[in-house]
């Protein structure tokens, strides 16, 4: 009697398990099913493509292409210029946030002075601001300052993000006061004692603020929408590639579309994957703060 | 971003002055130039970028500006904007109605299928007993961290008619992205209802009659919202796992112990405690939806026959296409208006349910 | 601390230089939208040999096809090689949001396409320089209807650059295999149709059947069943719609029918991006198209056979649309001389000849067209066109009634329209338009 008692949860076990893997197999190939065709597709010819949309290997008569990849550097596809543009936008952002999120939110966290507690609430407020209320002032604004279809425009804005600030006040928050008490016995000025101090510990905030960051301002569209769309030699990979079906006219070389996709995607994956636990617990942190 | 003011401290009232409160973890008495020091730089950027541009949004909308000239020569027009979206019948009207009938079938969509999703697939990765949840983790998550604009294409692609959808489907092809037929209209058809009944047709709101109301998502929205749910579901599961992890396996396991099936154990032991992930992530995806552009954008621009146009779209398409700036600031203060009710709401719930 | 000194000098000049630039940007779009109400008197007379030596000059435009592109980047060619300029044609892909950005940052391209239905609109926001006195030679061997298009309020803008007509595009071995002839009216027309559709819209789209015409579900082809029915959107100086006559409900009903019946498709609907994409790729055996369609088609698809007709007539004869599009120099133009000096070149006798014989397209000038049509004679229809065409220009603002004939004309395709609907809407929409 045990031992069949014992037999049947063995076997509800185990079909549990299968049931198990079997559901998490399915949503995988679900989620990533359309990037390997899309890869395998940017090395496809375009008849290819046509006759045979999901077949994950090229028709032999017709055979694997750069062809794709080659139509990404033409006379109105740009995706060479594209990436560079991305790539110093986000290089410059990051920096500057990490700069300045940090400084306000040590400020935030471990000074204390007039207009602090204003300070904060109202960093609270923006955060709660959508993003898309303030597409036109935004255009204003840089129309007025004169930085439209510039460098300047395209990176001063996207600097100041009230979610860094926030961010980065409560992981200081975390941080021990017996440190800056210690710190400040021993004659450290405040500046020695947020560099040497307290960065070094906050470095797990940093980091996250960082990826979170890269990963923003990599795939922004509406930004660089608004601030450039008057100067082509300054779209970033997400403005060019919005444009690319429109840039290509009439005919639609989904090889070359979509190996600017890939493009787009590659620096973003290799981040993902170095760094994929601080993305965990970045996205997690936000929830559970919440 | 939900907890305002319990992560702003316990704090004594009045305005006391700062070397008084001779504080945990203050530094040096200089604090008070010091902190505008610090502080300065990323708070005047948030003025000029954040700050004003929430008060020109409001300035803007009551004023008839292009967008292309200077707004100061631009005439102040009142509430004409907000009359024109709202009131007055006409094509400004049935435009902006069409937008919110088209992001609300939009949201009511999303938002309860993304979550549910999430929910199922963050608590199967959560067993003890499945090996392998890192890479499962990963392959889940990898679409929310591509750029909306790449997971669109590569969408466009798959949905042409000639496309891998299509051949995957049973169906003869479907021309998803021009197909502007309403999904509800669609089942309706399918039980003989293929013309507007006389009432749905003579009863009308801003400017469309109730059988446009209840078109429900066309069939080119429909594929959109499949395509966003494919990108946010990651993020929100990864939300969920992190909250699965703060309940106690003592609880789950005595709920087995009691013979739970686990079907009981999700619906009566995991749901309830989760309540306040649930509500965070619904309140992520409410904020998020009505936002929805990148998507819309790239994908048909608004067609087919705007069907697929949202209010945070007709924004953009308004200020910087159809050279109407002052109109599309008074939706955007309309959506604002939106957006604002959600997250209150919200809040309200957390609230009443004592939940922080 | 030194480090830290000089990040916060650096955001602090940062600063300052921004507020700077904003207030150097106010002055100049001030001083800009004031300039045009002057007008035309610039006294200076435009040489082409004046120093354009190494001067940068910006040609914004958009482009319908590889074969355009190239056409007009040869002739900005020339140019540069006649004057020592360094010009270049930038086509925009999404030209008009790039066109109002650049001109609200103050840096709007020298010279850029206006389409005669958008000259209002940007007249009127006072963004556009007047064409000075004696900048372009020969004025007027224009054809007038041509500089009207684009005169606002009495003022002329901007030389045309060309023009278009739309003609009937078909495929003459498939009417001989069909065994019709090419249709001069409308019951030719559907006949043709019926007899050219050889499967379903979803056979169509897989490339496997042949439907008898593709046409673009929007106004500006449908306009031209209007005008063959006596009807019209609006009265000439557009101050009401017209649209609620029989002429115009017999139009759209006819074209209605013959999309119900699948005989006409409309190129989304079978995978592509334009009708006259659809009958490259052989979905279709007729279209209408304008001037524009020749040159796509003898580069994409080269060994697609094509003939050109007129329009086949309505119960009141002929009516085609005429479309055309401009060289535009901003108010605030960098470099106004230099600009002008470039259109000039591109629309005298001599360019708007060579541009015209590269790219199909029509010379807005009259002593050039024998030349044109004595190179040109396949494409006599669209001349022929061009006697009884209707100018595309409207008011500001009139875009939006366009959008919603567009709307309801895809409704009235898929039958959730009908025609009277359609007319009640549009006539609702424009009067908005008209009146406020």
């Amino acid at each position: 009697m045990a031992v069949v008692t014992a037999k049947a949860s063995d076997l509800s076990q185990i079909a549990k398990r299968v049931a198990g893997y079997a559901a998490l197999i399915f949503f995988a190939l679900l989620f990533i099913m359309p990037f390997i065709l899309t890869i395998v597709t940017s090395f496809k010819t375009l008849p290819d493509i046509q006759q045979n949309p999901v077949q994950l290997w090229a028709d032999p008569d017709m055979g694997w292409t750069l062809d794709g990849i080659r139509g990404l550097d033409t006379s109105n596809v740009r995706l060479p210029r594209w990436a560079f543009n991305s790539f110093v936008v986000t290089t410059t952002v990051v920096i500057g946030r990490v700069f300045l999120d940090s400084l306000a939110g040590f400020a935030l966290a471990k000074m204390k002075f007039r207009g602090q507690q204003v300070m904060f609430a109202s960093v609270v407020m923006l955060l709660a601001v959508p993003g898309v209320v303030l597409l036109i002032p935004k255009f204003l604004i840089m129309k007025q300052l004169g930085i439209l279809n510039s460098y300047t425009g395209l990176i001063l804005p996207l600097m100041f993000d009230a979610f860094g600030i926030f961010l980065m006040k409560q992981f200081f928050e975390q941080l021990p006061n017996e440190m800056l008490e210690a710190a400040a016995i021993d004659g450290a000025s405040t500046w020695q004692t947020f560099t040497k101090v307290m960065l070094p510990l906050a470095r797990p905030g940093l980091i996250a603020l960082t990826i979170l960051s890269i990963q923003g301002v990599w795939n922004d569209f509406m930004h660089p929408l608004i601030a450039v769309p008057g100067n082509p030699d300054l779209a970033t990979l997400p403005l060019g590639l919005a444009n690319i079906r429109a840039a290509f006219g009439n005919a639609q070389p989904w090889n070359t579309i979509l190996a600017g996709t890939i493009i787009a995607t590659i620096p973003i994956a290799i981040v993902f994957f170095a760094f994929q636990r601080y993305f965990v617990q970045g996205v997690a942190g936000s929830g559970t703060k919440g | 971003m939900v907890k305002a003011k319990t992560a702003n401290g316990p704090r004594r009232r009045g305005g006391h002055r700062a070397t008084k409160l001779a504080p945990r973890g203050s530094l040096h008495s200089g604090d008070n130039f010091l902190g505008l020091v610090f502080t300065a730089p990323a708070m005047i950027g948030l003025v000029i970028f954040v700050a004003i541009p929430i008060l020109l949004t409001l300035w803007v909308s009551f004023r008839d500006w292009n967008g292309f000239v200077s707004p100061f020569d631009s005439s102040y027009v009142g509430l004409d904007n907000y009359n024109e979206l709202l009131f007055k019948p006409g094509i400004r009207q049935t435009d902006f109605a069409r937008s919110i009938r088209n992001n609300f079938y939009y949201v009511v969509g999303v938002v309860p299928i993304q979550t549910v999703l999430s929910l199922v697939i963050a608590v199967i990765l959560n067993q003890k007993f499945l090996k392998g949840k890192s890479f499962f983790r990963t392959a889940y998550y990898f679409p929310s961290i591509t750029s909306s604009i790449a997971v669109t294409l590569i969408f466009i692609f798959m949905f042409q008619s000639q496309g891998a959808i299509n051949a995957v489907l049973p169906f003869d092809n479907i021309n998803w992205l021009n197909n502007a037929n309403g999904m509800i209209h669609n089942v309706l058809g399918v039980f003989g209802v293929d013309q507007a009944p006389g009432w749905a047709k003579s009863v009308e709101f801003m400017g469309l009659s109730l059988w446009e109301w209840m078109a429900g998502p066309s069939v080119a929205m429909f594929a959109i919202m499949m395509l966003v749910t494919w990108t946010t579901t990651g993020t929100m599961m990864l939300i969920f796992l992190a909250g699965l992890q703060s309940i106690s396996p003592s609880v789950e396991e005595a709920a087995t112990v009691d013979g739970a099936s686990s079907f009981q154990r999700f619906r009566y032991v995991i749901v309830p405690m989760m309540r306040p992930t649930i509500y965070f992530v619904v309140t992520l995806g409410l904020i998020g939806t009505w936002q929805v552009f990148d998507q819309i954008y790239a994908t048909n621009f608004g067609g087919p026959r705007k069907t697929t146009i949202t209010p945070a779209f007709w924004i953009y398409f308004q200020s910087f296409r159809n050279s109407e700036a002052g109109l599309a600031a008074a939706i955007a203060i309309l959506l604002f208006v939106i957006i604002m009710f959600f997250a209150f709401l919200q809040r309200r719930v957390n609230t009443s349910k004592g939940v922080t | 601390m030194k480090r830290l000194k000089w990040a916060f000098l650096l955001i602090a000049l940062a600063l300052v230089a921004a507020a700077c630039g904003g207030s150097a940007t106010t002055t100049t779009t001030t001083s800009g939208t004031s300039a045009p109400t002057e007008g035309g008197d610039t006294t200076s007379s435009v040489a082409p040999a004046m120093a354009l030596d190494g001067v940068d000059l910006k040609l914004w435009g958009w482009s319908s096809s590889e074969a355009e592109n190239t056409a007009l980047s040869d002739l900005v060619g020339q140019f540069n090689t006649a004057t020592g300029a360094n010009a270049e044609f930038q086509p925009q892909a999404d030209y008009d949001v790039a066109l109002q950005s650049a001109m609200a940052s103050g840096a709007p391209p020298d010279v850029f396409y206006i389409d005669s239905f958008k000259l209002a609109d940007l007249a009127d926001a006072g963004v556009l320089a007047p064409v000075p006195t004696g900048a372009l030679s020969s004025p007027d061997d224009i054809y007038p209807s041509l500089r009207e298009a684009f005169t606002f309020n009495g003022t002329w803008y901007c030389p045309p650059k060309d023009f278009s007509t739309l003609a009937l595009v078909y495929d003459p071995e498939a009417l001989q295999a069909a065994g019709v002839d090419v249709p001069t009216t409308w019951e030719e027309l559907a006949t043709a149709a019926a007899a050219l559709t050889t499967g379903t819209t979803a056979e169509i789209a897989a490339g496997d059947a042949q439907a008898g015409l593709a046409m673009g579900v929007e106004y500006p082809r449908w306009g031209s069943f209007l005008f063959q029915a006596g009807a019209a959107l609006t009265d000439e100086a557009v101050t009401k719609i017209t649209l609620d006559t029989p002429g115009a409900t017999d139009a759209l009903q006819f074209i209605a029918d013959q999309y119900q019946a699948g005989y006409f498709i409309s190129p989304a609907d079978v995978d592509a991006g334009w009708a006259g994409e659809a009958f490259g790729q052989a979905k279709s055996a007729m279209t209408i198209e304008g001037n524009w369609i020749i040159g796509y088609l003898q580069d994409t698809f080269p060994d697609r056979n094509f003939a050109v007709a007129e329009l086949p007539a309505g119960p009141a004869g002929k009516g085609t649309f005429a479309f055309t599009v401009c060289y535009g120099v901003a108010a605030d133009a960098p470099n106004p001389d230099a600009s002008w000096a470039f259109v000039e070149y591109l629309t005298n006798p001599e360019g708007s000849l060579a541009w015209t014989n590269a790219f199909n397209v029509m010379p807005a000038r009259a002593s050039v067209s024998n030349d044109w049509i004595g190179s040109h004679p396949d494409l006599e229809a669209f001349v022929a066109g061009a006697d009884y065409a209707k100018r595309w220009g409207f008011i500001p603002g009139f875009g939006d009634v366009i959008g919603v004939f567009n709307d309801n004309a895809a409704g009235l395709v898929d039958g959730s329209v009908t025609v009277a609907e359609l007319i009640a809407a549009v006539t609702g929409a424009g009067n908005d338009v008209i009146d406020g």
